[in-house]
């Protein structure tokens, strides 16, 4: 057997016998790491998990399937786009951890964003955005435009727009989305639970009311709702708020002189309450 | 591949008490290296109690070339005798690993050997080497655009245009 013996005691004659490698080059266009997702799936977490910012998973997860579903399922990955989302700041420990007086300013900032009501000065971008159109409903930092056609091609189906707007604080980027309106009379849009909620009457009883929950992103049936089905609702109605799993309806009958109003489970689509005092909106406590 | 052989300790000069291993790699070179300099290698060190429970020692067959794994030895060599908590299989783990300058020095490879030299450390279960690889390699990737990105990993966004624009699907987080 022609066996190769390099005795390796020290540094020096590691070095020596690893010879030179081919120092780190750099290359005019983009560094190439193509072999990275040849790594075992446990590595690529570990770098992701370890030491990249929310940013930087996202532009992972939209880069294609295989990484998207890889990602998606890590715990701390979401814990970290979880906590970018809310403003907040971990890993107080350690070299990279930023300094005290940061994460206070931070903190500061994050509640007093809450205690006052203060008037964007960028209305630009609305109406860059719209044009003339007005937002037909605001939730959150997302509005939501009526359809309009597109100047650049008249002849397509006018679409409605969604825009969320970024913000710093809560560490999301700036979306517009496009898409065809749903059926109906589109009244409440979720962008969180990807869910739009439209009411359309039937044209054989004019005081029927029907639902109809779709998603936004892909206008098809919300796979959560309680019922695809047509869903009959007393007399005409409303919908005045959307929380969660719930909805706040109000009934116009010809019967009562006063509005109805009742909270349903759009999941469920269990009354919950039922002639409830007339309100506005619902509130999670 | 090569067959199994024994060492013989007498045969091969040794210094001090630590006693000889016999790595071999990929491409058929045989190396030998001190016992106590890769027992920061967790795969090596249940192959060592291995050998004592059996009193039988064997060449240790590694699925690298000789040029990265020695590249893994001047890394355990330099770390002789030092204590990383990342190593330590008693310690609870300490998440990411701390920087290293001599580390920083030492990985800055081409990118396949940075990449290589992860996957060994990763199958020899040298813990903080991988720790370092992985900063190194985040190093690369961070601050990137999508686009960018595809172009670093050689991917194809096979996103349907619905799925990537949709604004609360899971592929925007």
């Amino acid at each position: 057997m022609a066996a190769n013996y390099h005795l390796v005691t020290d540094i020096r004659s590691a070095r020596k016998s690893s010879g030179s490698g081919p120092r780190r080059t750099v290359l005019a266009g983009h560094v190439t790491l193509a072999g990275l997702l040849q790594l075992p799936d446990e590595i690529l977490l570990q770098i992701m998990e370890d030491h990249l910012g929310y940013r930087d998973i996202i532009a992972c997860l939209k880069t294609c399937r295989r990484l998207n579903s890889m990602l998606a399922t890590s715990l701390p990955l979401q814990y970290t786009r979880e906590l970018a989302a809310c403003g907040m700041l971990d890993g107080t420990h350690g070299p990279d951890a930023p300094h005290v007086g940061e994460r206070m300013e931070r903190l500061r900032r994050h509640s007093a964003a809450w205690n006052r009501v203060q008037i964007t000065e960028d209305t630009a971008v609305m109406r860059f955005l719209g044009g003339r159109r007005r937002p037909t409903r605001v939730s959150g930092s997302t509005l939501l435009f009526p359809p309009a056609p597109d100047p650049a091609d008249p002849v397509a189906p006018a679409k409605m727009l969604l825009f969320r707007s970024a913000s710093e604080l809560r560490g999301i980027e700036e979306q517009k989305t496009a898409f065809l309106p749903p059926p109906g009379h589109l009244n409440f849009i979720d962008p969180l639970q990807d869910l739009s909620v439209s009411l359309f009457t039937a044209s054989i009883q004019p005081h029927t009311m029907y639902y109809k929950f779709l998603t936004l992103s892909s206008n098809r049936e919300h796979p959560l709702a309680y019922s695809q089905e047509l869903i009959e609702l007393k007399g005409y109605t409303i919908i005045l708020d959307l929380l969660g799993d719930y909805i706040l309806e109000s009934h116009y009958t010809v019967e009562s002189q006063y509005p109805q109003c009742c909270v349903r489970n759009w999941k469920t689509g269990a009354v919950v309450f039922e002639k409830v005092r007339p309100c506005l909106c619902l509130r999670a406590h | 591949m090569p067959t199994i052989v024994s060492v013989d300790d007498s045969t091969v000069p040794g210094e001090g008490s630590s006693r000889l291993l016999l790595l071999v790699s990929s491409d058929n070179k045989h190396i030998v290296v001190e016992e106590d300099i890769m027992s920061r290698s967790r795969f090596i060190s249940k192959q060592v109690e291995g050998f004592e429970a059996t009193s039988q020692r064997h060449a240790i067959l590694l699925p690298f070339s000789s040029f990265v794994l020695n590249k893994v030895i001047e890394y355990c060599s330099h770390y002789r005798g030092y204590y990383l908590l990342e190593d330590d299989p008693d310690a609870a783990p300490p998440g990411r690993s701390p920087v290293r300058e001599w580390d920083q020095e030492f990985l800055d490879v081409d990118r396949n050997m940075l990449l290589r030299i992860i996957k060994a450390a990763h199958y020899l279960e040298i813990k903080s080497l991988v720790g370092s690889c992985a900063r190194a390699i985040a190093d690369m990737i961070r601050g990137k655009t999508t686009e960018e990105m595809r172009e670093i990993l050689g991917v194809e966004n096979d996103f349907t245009p619905e799925e990537e624009h949709s604004p609360s699907s899971k592929c925007t987080g």
